[in-house]
């Protein structure tokens, strides 16, 4: 490896860390994780303070980079692939769903967005509505983040705005759909 | 553009424009004023409200707080939202579809006068957004007493799990970790407490707010930069009609003290942010020691950065 | 009057919606500090110093099955001699 700063800490590499991390906000106790990588809680917290450290220290963006594209991965993770949350049958669906259809994809993204806009968690709001958690949300954007990357770097970019436009008409419709539940916006009796 | 000042459009044509535009600008005009209204109102009756719902709300991260400031937010920009959709649905439309006609004076101005106060409208809007977003500024001395608090109430009464002794929590740790009892050697295993988890963070986020000031200072000379070439510029072109010698010589001088008083600031500008981000380090240093040689390596990154993107 | 009643009304049910939801992970627990010592389930003894911590310092039971590098509070020489 010849950048020291992905040189694993405590034994507990960065693909490690990323996938403790993906784990974690699927709702994995942590224990259960530690248990399964041979590490007790003050090895990993440590681990864990130290790699956002590297971070912080790494000007080239690549520790950061190789965390999100490991932590797009963590199902394939070796030691941690079995903890599993427990999903519902319509979670599991429309994960699958997320992962292969970019549209539903960046419907949900939109979906999220316009939550928070009306005052929801939008993570809670995915995970009950879609049956969906956090860290497998970010899983599945990390993978359409590096199908993206791999647009741009080819000079495809009518394709990314075709899927920027879809998230941005998505976000107005569930906008407009909050909007309704609360009885409008502030400004909805303003006419020109 | 070709036919802007040809005779393409009769005189009738030419008054029914002017009297549609004269119309959409009056109504555009008291739309936004309208926008206003309900932004304003708005505006003044969630800052109290989210002040007092981050004053009640237990949860340690505001979660109720912070939902409820994005869901006032995001009303704000609806408004915002609103203004530039009907912008563009009505004022840039007619602007395009008359601006090659015989009026192209009063298409411009019709653009300008709606523009300006759609400009209005949008900087009201982002100075609600500021003031809603500063009702969460946070203060950190509270949060790291809090810290100190809980540290002080359990540095000392901790004993060996295995042989009783008692064993003092010197420092504050911010992770489990492993410690030695002196007596009998094993190795007890310390957790923290949820204030003192919080320490890296809260640490930074304190000696951001204890060196504020100094960032400050650094963030303000572009505006002063452009200020001084501003006076420098408009002191120049007086200089066109001026025919007085005294007067003129008295001008330029000026001009040359704006251009070396700029020059002063813009040379001074790096120093500033250097000397901001030294005591912020070390005031983070010195808040959590345990990682004083990681924030030594972020600050070199920041350093160079800085130097590398002149930022 | 009526405008600013309704501005309140607004305001009034988005304060409801942001205190009544449940928050992603669940509620913040307060957790005060702790002190234990892990006893090796092999041999029963307690976690001793003298030889490191990745391994029981009397049956070289395995605690911890990584190498240790030199991190916060844990070192280098944390790592047990015995296995």
């Amino acid at each position: 490896m010849s950048n020291p700063l992905l040189e694993p800490i405590h034994g507990v590499s960065l693909y490690d860390y990323a996938a403790i991390s993906a784990k974690m906000a699927s709702g994995i106790d942590v224990k259960e994780i530690c248990k399964k990588l041979g590490i007790e809680p003050a090895v990993f917290e440590e681990a864990s303070a130290l790699w956002v450290t590297r971070m912080q220290e790494d000007g080239t963006w690549e520790v950061t980079t190789q965390f999100g594209q490991y932590f797009g991965d963590a199902e394939n993770h070796p030691k941690l692939k079995d903890l599993q949350p427990e999903v519902s049958d319509e979670g599991k669906d429309n994960l699958q769903k997320m992962t292969t259809d970019r549209y539903f994809y960046e419907e949900l993204n939109g979906a999220r967005q316009a939550a928070y806009e009306y005052g929801y968690d939008g993570a809670q709001w995915i995970q009950d509505n879609f049956g969906i958690s956090l860290g497998d949300f970010q899983g599945v954007a990390m993978k359409w983040m590096q199908v993206q990357n791999q647009e741009m770097s080819g000079g495809n970019y009518e394709n990314i705005q075709h899927y920027v436009d879809h998230q941005q008409k998505k976000q107005q419709e569930y906008a407009a759909k909050f909007a309704a539940e609360q009885g409008g916006n502030v400004a909805d009796d303003v006419e020109f | 553009m070709p036919g802007f000042f040809e005779k393409t459009a009769k005189d009738g044509q030419n008054s029914e424009a002017i009297k549609e535009i004269q119309e959409t600008r009056d109504r555009f005009i008291v739309f936004i004023g309208k926008l206003e209204d309900k932004l304003k109102e708005f505006g003044e009756a969630s800052i109290p409200e989210l002040q007092s719902l981050l004053d009640t709300d237990t949860d340690e991260f505001k979660r109720s707080y912070h939902r409820m400031r994005a869901a006032v937010l995001g009303q704000i920009e609806s408004i915002r939202k609103k203004a530039v959709d009907v912008k563009e649905e009505k004022i840039d439309t007619l602007w395009y579809s008359y601006n090659d006609q015989k009026i192209p004076k009063m298409c411009y101005q019709f653009r300008d006068e709606c523009y300006e106060r759609h400009h209005q409208l949008d900087a009201l809007c982002s100075a609600y957004r500021e003031r809603v977003e500063d009702t969460g500024v946070e203060d950190f001395e509270v949060k790291y007493q809090r810290i100190l608090d809980e540290h002080d109430a359990i540095k000392g009464k901790f004993r060996c799990t295995q042989c009783g002794s008692p064993i003092t929590i010197d420092r504050i740790y911010f992770t489990t970790t492993y410690i030695t009892c002196v007596a009998c050697q094993t190795r007890n295993t310390f957790e923290p407490g949820s204030q003192a988890r919080l320490l890296e963070h809260v640490a930074r986020s304190l000696a951001e707010q204890r060196t504020k000031q100094l960032l400050k200072e650094h963030d303000a000379i572009p505006e002063k930069v452009h200020d001084l070439y501003l006076q420098a510029h408009r002191l120049e072109l007086s200089l066109i009609h001026e025919k007085d010698k005294g007067v003129l010589a008295q001008k330029r001088k000026q001009i040359d003290e704006r251009r070396s008083q700029k020059e002063v600031l813009e040379k001074k500008r790096p120093d500033l942010y250097y000397t901001y981000l030294r005591a912020m380090f070390d005031e983070w240093n010195s808040l959590n020691p345990a990682l004083a040689e990681e924030h030594e390596k972020f600050y070199t990154r920041l350093l160079t950065d800085y130097k590398q993107y002149k930022l | 009057m009526s405008d600013g009643k309704k501005s309140l009304t607004l305001l009034e049910k988005m304060k409801q919606k942001a205190m009544m939801q449940k928050s992603y992970g669940g509620e913040f627990i307060e957790e005060s500090a702790k002190l234990t010592a892990r006893v090796c389930p092999n041999c029963g003894a307690g976690r001793a110093a003298h030889d490191g911590l990745t391994h029981c310092a009397y049956c070289s039971f395995e605690f911890l099955s990584v190498k240790l590098t030199d991190g916060i509070n844990i070192k280098k020489q944390d790592n047990s001699s015995n296995t």
